[in-house]
């Protein structure tokens, strides 16, 4: 059930990339390709916070430096933010927090856990993979999602649609259509 | 142990926990403050329709794609608190038919507008969040954090001005009436705080588990305690324990926030019933 | 003797339709109105227009220049969210002082020491921290009419007083209801209890169906042909 509204979410940010295209300077089109499920945060993304690069940079809480010391040091791991030993309830809500503020991220290492889906973008006619976490209840999922290094080749250098999965590696920024979309560089994604 | 302290810093470390614990706190006093007169004047099924009918207005300002959904919400909200209210105080239609058709046609027509016009494709977890209010609490970005403390701050500062007035208007609507005191305007004035209430509870233990957040810490102090000003600040109490008890554990244990607190609170009450056996045993 | 209220010809309606006509009376000061009639003869509404909550339809009601809404104390009649209600004693008399307050929120000292010297009055002084739900039916009676004491203590209306209380109780009350009476309270009470109608009450207002079948002092009644027919029909239902 959740992985196929997982699923369907996902068409859906098709759709949304594929307006991005047709209005590349829209000032409301999402500026960050996690791609998020829900639709309160997808509102969020689209129309709430437009990120460009100029304001990106001005808005560093000073928690940040914080955040990842702790992260690191709490959770005993060599990531900054290691997603996989957290409970449902706070990875969705730092997800969330990775797609709302992005610029607290940018930099830190992360290793998280979910399936692994994959879209395409007709009008670009790019292929987009993603790790997917669904929320305490079940009921809603998060995709974020990542590059494998040297980018490989569908589908056999990726794990199965729907597969558990593992991604490790950099949160990380590119360009595309004069938008910003965070994603993760990953170091290596295993199947669990 | 001191894994669990380390959990519990890293977790405090971010900002989104510390505005789920405020706003959480918030909310679950002002419900708490409003839920013994609403008990007690048999309103509670105004916060229950109230609650369904704010999921229909969630729905509209979805399709609507408003940036903030407030702007819709609350108006729709205030504006069936007041109807509701004239609807129950009405002897011509039965009060308590229209009430139910109210919300549950709110709830239906919500959830149709949902499926009819998707703003995204994940339907039942745009049902799931607003019924169960499952993460909506830790998504909250600092201007809803504001929101909520201001709503919050007018609420409170509304009850304890109105103190005695909503006192008196929930113990004896009649004589109050008959004393020259417009009743009618305290009660409008507690449908609007209650609507408020009921807006922001939204966020932190979705539409369907309001009505427990108001109700539960209550009836708790009114099994236990014997007067007005007792059953309130002991329900104040009970409510803000339960809220902080269950985002803490939601959070520690990955629990649904909404549901954790209700259960606390469900918890708290069942003590309190074997505690007022006990205590009613001891004076007899 | 002042004048409390005076009616001439009122017709009284619920909704548009009329309930009750043909109303004349008259109450004085320190008078015992004691108001008679069977379960839908419109005391309810009658009780309305007393209390200003509901206007004649028609007809003339005459009160006192300097007489305003509100000055009359009122017992209502228990209701369903009172029997279990968390509340001290002190709070519920307290609270007949708030017609008082206006807007402001909290009470001042001469209302809180009104609320005292009510209470010692009708002997309730040391239940004040006691809760509501907790006391005795008469008890509760007391309660209430200190509450409506502080509202008003010219003028007192009482709606079926004695309903559910045990025969020790409702003379208890009645002893204190024509106590009060005798300190130069007006009781206005609505009653279907004939006996003590006529053993307390300085005046009778009988409403038979839709229309005034008697007023007049309680010898009058007493010797009238309704009153008589009253007598029979409440001694024969007590047999």
């Amino acid at each position: 059930m959740k992985r196929t509204s997982g699923f369907a979410a996902l068409l859906m940010s098709a759709a949304v990339l594929g307006s991005c295209a047709q209005q590349p300077k829209a000032p409301d089109s999402p500026d960050a390709l996690i791609s998020n499920i829900m639709s309160e945060a997808a509102a969020a993304q689209t129309t709430k916070s437009p990120q460009t690069s100029e304001t990106s940079q001005t808005t560093q809480p000073p928690q940040t430096a914080a955040a990842s010391e702790q992260a690191s040091a709490g959770a005993g791991s060599e990531v900054d933010l290691d997603l996989t030993v957290m409970n449902s309830t706070m990875i969705y809500s730092i997800i969330y927090d990775i797609m709302v503020n992005p610029d607290n991220y940018y930099g830190k290492s992360l290793m998280v856990d979910g399936y692994f889906d994959t879209m395409t973008d007709d009008a670009l006619g790019t292929r987009y993979f993603f790790v997917v976490v669904p929320d305490a209840t079940a009921c809603c999922v998060q995709g974020l999602e990542f590059i494998l290094p040297g980018k490989g080749t569908y589908p056999d250098d990726y794990p199965a649609v729907q597969a558990d999965i593992r991604v490790r590696g950099v949160l990380d920024r590119y360009e595309e259509q004069g938008q910003y979309y965070s994603y993760i560089k990953a170091d290596s994604v295993t199947t669990l | 142990m001191s894994d669990f302290a380390a959990k519990l810093q890293l977790y405090f470390s971010y900002p989104f926990v510390w505005y789920a614990l405020i706003v959480g706190l918030l909310i679950a006093l002002c419900s708490s403050l409003l839920g013994v007169t609403l008990v007690l004047k048999r309103f509670s099924y105004i916060g229950d329709g109230l609650s369904h009918v704010a999921f229909g207005a969630m729905a509209i300002a979805g399709i609507l794609g408003l940036t903030n959904n407030m702007y819709i919400v609350l108006p729709i909200t205030l504006i069936s608190a007041v109807l509701l209210l004239r609807t129950g105080q009405n002897s011509k239609i039965n009060g308590d038919a229209a009430i139910a058709m109210i919300s549950v046609g709110a709830l239906a027509v919500g959830y149709m507008l949902m499926n009819l016009f998707p703003s995204s494709a994940n339907i039942s977890g745009d049902v799931c969040t607003t019924l169960f209010g499952s993460t909506s609490i830790l998504t909250l970005k600092p201007a809803d954090v504001i929101i909520c403390i201001i709503m919050s701050v007018i609420v409170i500062a509304v009850f304890l001005l109105f103190y005695h007035k909503i006192f008196a208007v929930t113990f004896d609507e009649n004589f109050i009436k008959a004393a020259g005191v417009k009743a009618e305007g305290y009660n409008l004035l507690i449908a609007i705080i209650t609507a408020l209430i009921i807006v922001l509870a939204m966020n932190l233990v979705g539409s369907l588990l309001i009505s427990a957040l108001i109700i539960f810490p209550a009836l708790s102090a009114m099994r236990v305690f014997r007067s007005f000003k007792r059953v309130i600040v002991c329900s104040a109490v009970i409510s803000v324990f339960c809220a902080g008890t269950g985002i803490f554990t939601s959070i520690m244990a990955g629990t649904p926030v909404g549901s954790t607190i209700v259960v606390t609170d469900i918890a708290v009450f069942f003590i309190f019933c074997i505690a007022s056996l006990f205590t009613r045993g001891k004076a007899k | 003797m002042g004048n409390v209220l005076h009616c001439q010809d009122i017709v009284l309606g619920w909704e548009g339709s009329a309930v009750v006509s043909g109303l004349n009376f008259n109450i004085s000061e320190g008078d015992y109105l004691c108001i008679l009639g069977e379960n839908g003869s419109g005391k309810s509404t009658l009780i309305k227009a007393l209390l200003g909550l509901n206007k004649p339809m028609s007809g003339m009601m005459i009160k006192p220049a300097d007489m305003k809404a509100g000055d009359i104390g009122y017992l209502p009649q228990q209701t369903a969210v009172q029997r279990d209600f968390p509340a001290s004693v002190r709070e519920i008399v307290l609270s007949g002082c708030l017609p008082k307050c206006g807007l402001r929120p909290f009470y001042n000292k001469a209302e809180k020491e009104l609320a005292r010297s009510t209470m010692e009055r009708l002997g309730i002084a040391e239940l004040s921290k006691r809760c509501y739900r907790e006391l005795s039916g008469g008890q509760q009676q007391r309660v209430l009419i200190a509450r409506a004491l502080c509202a008003a203590q010219k003028v007192l209306l009482l709606d079926e007083p004695v309903t559910g209380l045990d025969p020790k109780a409702q003379l208890d009350l009645y002893d204190l209801i024509a106590e009060l009476n005798k300190s130069g309270v007006t009781i206005i009470m609505v009653s279907h209890d004939f006996a003590a109608a006529v053993k307390y009450a300085s005046h009778i207002l009988h409403i038979g169906a839709r229309h005034q079948l008697f007023f007049g002092t309680t010898a009058d009644y007493l010797s009238s042909d309704v009153g008589k027919l009253f007598e029979e029909k409440a001694v024969s239902e007590n047999e």
